[in-house]
């Protein structure tokens, strides 16, 4: 539909649903009326005077995929029963991918399975291509620099394609392959001479490309998805699904990052004539359950001017319109149209500057490492010359270790100082300042399938030193993550200096744990002696 | 050789059983023979003399049955006890704990143990053992230890029956008062009959004898009268400022709680003895019980200066560094306390683990060896655990497992090999058995944190997998 002013001017019916439009110069002729691009499908439609004037239709895709095209265009030809073409189709979506498949495959596997007959019946007789579907388009001046110049399209597909039209000679003059699908991409430059290329995939890296380089470079990869990127003289500016406002250099380093109030929605640029690196972003804030739009004009991260607009925004441009040479044209959601001017000597004033965010909080933390001392470096070089005899003699080192504890740890287990089921935990503590100390120990199944029986506990101690009031306690059941607490008195006869008591936990006969507990000692002595360090205690993430 | 002749000569060269034996002998043939009387006591008293001024443990009864408390919650900063375990100075945050829940200090001393504003409970509580024991009451700290010896020397019955003097009797003889205080004091640990001695003695020489009021003040301080100990030492001072003097009046103070006065007090001592070590050893301590550890390397740092070969501030600098993410500088220090002959299973445990956050790794598992040959009780716990820290570092979770279980089994109350055990229990899928030895970290040792944050983290993925 074009309008002129607020009524309708025309009309005309697209073949499939738009994924692109834009104006451009076809030609050199005089007066300089543009022409109207639309993206529809594989196709790029070219209308002017509101009538058709030419179609380019994507070459079809040939190489890489051409493998599965024909083994899917062989299934379609033998064409059997339904239930069969479906299956074979689901395998081949299996083997090479869903996106791979062209799509009048693609559709019968994601339709209900009884609309699937009907589909066949009238599709069926159709010769299967791969087409190509148009997601995003763009244009560049052609020959040379200003406006009204011819332009070409730049046309990226959803099989990661990129083509460049020439709507003079109506060809396709360039065809390259691109790492992504692209969802945004914007050009600067003109075609002939220089120019590059900045587009966003749908997984969130920004890549650039250049004429005469092979190399895609990709430039960075976003936090979160990108709503709307646009170009700005040397930086690229990007409105992100967390509702942060980036920006850019064309290296790809962050300048800096705004947290926006409201999910934005579109991004658009003043041209540096009227007013320099400023923004305009429409956004949708939900104020006491009312979604209602906003437009914040920004310059550099300082917000010049907030612009309310009643309706949530669905989309806007921004550009001359008649007389008025700013002016912003929204889309609501409810589908209404909406023309704002702006006054042409509006003067926004300087803003307040917003706090810019770092990339997230995590990052924001200033960790405190230390300078690198020079018995560091002396000690990487060290590492770094005798690497391979240092990681031996660690290698080997280690497996003595190994040995040592494994040892260890047999010992221990025959000693039934750990539980060889590892089911079994017991932990004690002493209560009391003596010389009537109280032993508490918690004995706990933590196996979840097994129940003991029969399970009792004493002592092993110095019989001069100590007498446990409650020498032997027998526990019936042991139920698995239940925690059992028992507690006997200990009376110290003489005071010695250091001495221990052994809990040994018995199932019938055998001993099967035994944990040392260290009595408290009065004796305190008053050397200094050095201490461990531990290291530090690590935690999961 | 004239027998009095020979036991002064044997005193002079430290033996004093011979030395004793021998004035037993002259006692028996002339019981009033008070040249030899004074000359036995002074024998019996250095045998079982300590410097008492490092040697003071404030006891459990002491902190809690404590009348002296100044402010209930002192301001941050300002006290010993409620010394802020939040505060960001450094990486303080990192430091683990030690059994009764202060940040680690490099070394073991008298108060390294304390711990810091917590309940009766959880005092005793805390597993009490050779290592981390405090006494219950601070006299009966010394009491155990002298009792002992004197049992050996008083086979025939005491040498002195205390109750039996006259107190103003001795007072008066100047020549006998001073190693007759000695001797209850030290020898017999009678410190009431002491401090009666001290008075009776103080009166007779008008209150000036600097000496007597230096014992009386000790009296007073372990007697628990601390105001009363602060007013002799400081008129002591008032006399004749000394290093002695100075430390004593400050460990009033640090009893009380006022560690910016200490503080203070220790500033005024270092103008009248510059550059003195020992008292700038008390000012890195008295900043390292407030948790500012910057400041207290900075005094350990001034102490190597002075003297390099100072254990302590070797130490406490390794510590430091190693804990501030300098394991190369750490590892020095310690190479030097290797290098000063010292030889135990600690130096060569912390050799280990900086070697191996510095990237030596050849070295590492040399010194662990050692560190568990030298290893006894409960440090071979410890031991353990850092190995099974170094396994988790390569990804040997088995040998890990095994490691901290072997630590568990050395000493059934280290928490952290609990937590440690607990993530590895969890990264096999057990998560029921993870939760229980977090658990039972968290219930031994409530001051660390790991083991909260880690149940907190898996309650959080059970639900969050359920949900999903």
């Amino acid at each position: 539909m074009i309008f002129k002013g607020s009524s309708l001017f025309a009309e005309t019916i697209l073949p499939e649903i738009p994924s692109a439009v834009t104006t451009i110069y076809t030609d050199s002729n005089e007066p300089r009326i543009p022409a109207i691009a639309v993206a529809c499908g594989s196709q790029v439609l070219v209308y002017r005077n509101v009538r058709p004037y030419f179609k380019f239709t994507l070459p079809l895709l040939e190489n890489g995929d051409t493998e599965s095209t024909s083994v899917e265009t062989d299934i379609w030809r033998q064409k059997s029963d339904t239930q069969q073409l479906v299956q074979l189709l689901e395998e081949l979506s299996i083997e090479y991918g869903f996106s791979r498949l062209s799509s009048p495959s693609q559709k019968l596997l994601a339709m209900n399975p009884e609309e699937r007959e009907n589909f066949l019946k009238m599709f069926g007789h159709l010769q299967i291509k791969k087409q190509v579907t148009i997601t995003c388009m763009t244009k560049i001046s052609k020959m040379m620099e200003g406006e009204k110049v011819v332009e070409c399209l730049i046309v990226a597909t959803e099989s990661s394609d990129l083509f460049v039209l020439d709507p003079e000679t109506f060809s396709v003059t360039e065809q390259r392959k691109i790492p992504g699908v692209v969802t945004h991409m914007v050009a600067q430059g003109i075609y002939i001479v220089d120019y590059f290329l900045i587009f966003s995939v749908r997984c969130g890296a920004v890549y650039k490309l250049k004429r005469d380089e092979q190399e895609i470079k990709c430039l960075t990869n976003l936090s979160s998805l990108p709503i709307d990127l646009a170009l700005d003289f040397d930086r690229f500016v990007i409105i992100n699904m967390d509702s942060t406002f980036q920006s850019y250099n064309l290296k790809g380093s962050k300048e800096w990052s705004i947290l926006l109030d409201g999910i934005p929605t579109a991004l658009s640029v003043m041209p540096p004539y009227i007013s320099e690196s400023t923004f305009i972003i429409a956004c949708n804030t939900t104020k006491k359950e009312i979604i209602e739009g906003v437009v914040y004009i920004y310059k550099g991260t300082e917000l010049l001017h907030k612009l309310h607009v009643q309706e949530p925004i669905q989309t806007f441009i921004y550009g001359p319109y008649g007389f008025g040479e700013q002016a912003f044209i929204f889309n609501t959601t409810n589908g209404g149209l909406s023309i704002k001017l702006l006054k042409r000597t509006a003067q926004f004033g300087s803003g307040d500057k917003c706090a810019t965010l770092g990339s997230s909080l995590q990052q924001n933390i200033k960790l405190l490492i230390p300078k690198k001392s020079k018995i560091f470096v002396e000690q990487t070089l060290r590492e770094r010359e005798q690497c391979k005899n240092m990681y031996a003699w660690f290698q080997k080192s280690w497996q003595g270790m190994k040995i040592l504890t494994c040892e260890s740890y047999l010992n221990a287990l025959q000693n039934s100082t750990v539980s060889d089921n590892s089911g079994l935990k017991l932990t004690a503590q002493i209560l009391g300042l003596g010389p009537r100390l109280k032993l508490e120990a918690q004995l706990e199944n933590i196996c979840t399938d097994e129940l003991m029986t029969d399970v009792s506990v004493t002592f092993l101690y110095d019989s001069e030193v100590y007498s446990i009031e409650n020498a032997y306690i027998n526990i019936p059941f042991v139920i698995p993550n239940y925690e059992y607490k028992f507690a006997t008195f200990i009376n110290c006869c003489l005071n010695i200096s250091e001495s221990h008591i052994n809990i040994i936990v018995c199932h019938k006969n055998k001993v099967i744990l035994s944990a040392i507990v260290n009595m408290p000692s009065e004796i305190n002595s008053g050397n200094t002696s050095f201490v461990l360090l531990t290291a530090v205690v690590p935690q999961t993430q | 050789m004239d027998p009095f002749y020979e036991a002064c000569y044997l005193l002079r060269k430290r033996e004093f059983t011979r030395c004793i034996d021998i004035c037993t002998n002259l006692l028996q043939k002339n019981s009033l023979d008070q040249a030899v009387w004074v000359l036995k006591m002074r024998a019996l008293t250095m045998q079982v003399m300590v410097d008492d001024i490092e040697a003071e443990e404030e006891g459990i009864a002491d902190i809690f049955l404590d009348t002296d408390t100044i402010a209930i919650s002192a301001r941050p900063g300002t006290s010993l006890k409620t010394a802020n375990m939040n505060t960001t100075l450094g990486n303080v945050n990192h430091r683990p704990r030690s059994v009764s829940g202060r940040p680690l200090s490099g070394v073991v001393r008298p108060g390294s143990q304390a711990s810091s504003g917590e309940t009766l409970q959880q005092v005793l509580k805390t597993p009490r053992t050779a290592q981390s024991a405090r006494p219950v009451t601070s006299k009966s700290a010394r009491s155990l230890r002298l009792g002992t010896a004197s049992i050996v020397s008083q086979l025939d019955g005491p040498f002195i029956q205390i109750s039996r003097l006259n107190m103003t009797n001795y007072a008066a003889q100047k020549a006998v008062s001073k190693p007759l205080f000695e001797y209850i004091f030290y020898h017999e640990n009678d410190i009431r009959n002491a401090l009666d001695l001290a008075i009776e003695a103080t009166k007779i020489c008008e209150f000036k004898d600097i000496w007597w009021k230096i014992q009386l003040g000790k009296c007073y301080f372990l007697l628990g009268l601390n105001r009363d100990a602060e007013k002799q030492f400081k008129s002591a001072l008032k006399q004749q400022p000394s290093i002695q003097l100075y430390l004593r009046l400050a460990r009033v103070y640090i009893r009380l709680d006022q560690p910016i006065t200490a503080f203070d007090l220790f500033t005024d001592a270092l103008k009248h003895f510059p550059n003195e070590v020992t008292i700038m050893t008390e000012m890195a301590r008295i900043f390292e019980g407030l948790n500012n550890l910057p400041m207290s390397v900075k005094y350990y740092k001034e102490i190597l200066q002075e003297d390099a070969t100072n254990m302590e501030a070797i130490a406490c600098i390794g510590v430091h560094h190693f804990y501030s993410d300098q394991p190369d500088i750490g590892l020095r220090f310690y190479q030097r306390l290797l290098q000063m002959g010292l030889y135990n299973a600690e130096l060569f445990n912390n050799l280990g683990l900086c070697c191996f956050f510095a990237q030596q790794y050849d070295m590492v598992m040399i010194c662990f060896e050692r560190a568990l040959s030298l290893a006894i009780n409960e440090n071979a716990a410890d031991v353990w655990y850092n190995i099974a820290h170094i396994a988790i570092g390569i990804g040997d979770f088995d040998i890990a497992e095994q490691c901290l279980r072997l630590a568990l089994s050395i000493d059934s109350t280290h928490a952290t090999s609990f937590n440690n055990l607990g993530c590895i229990i969890y990264s096999r899928g057990h998560i029921q058995q993870a939760c229980s030895y977090f658990d039972s970290s968290s219930a031994l040792a409530p001051y660390l944190f790991e083991p909260y944050y880690n149940r907190a983290f898996v309650s959080h993925e059970v639900c969050y997998n359920s949900f999903n």
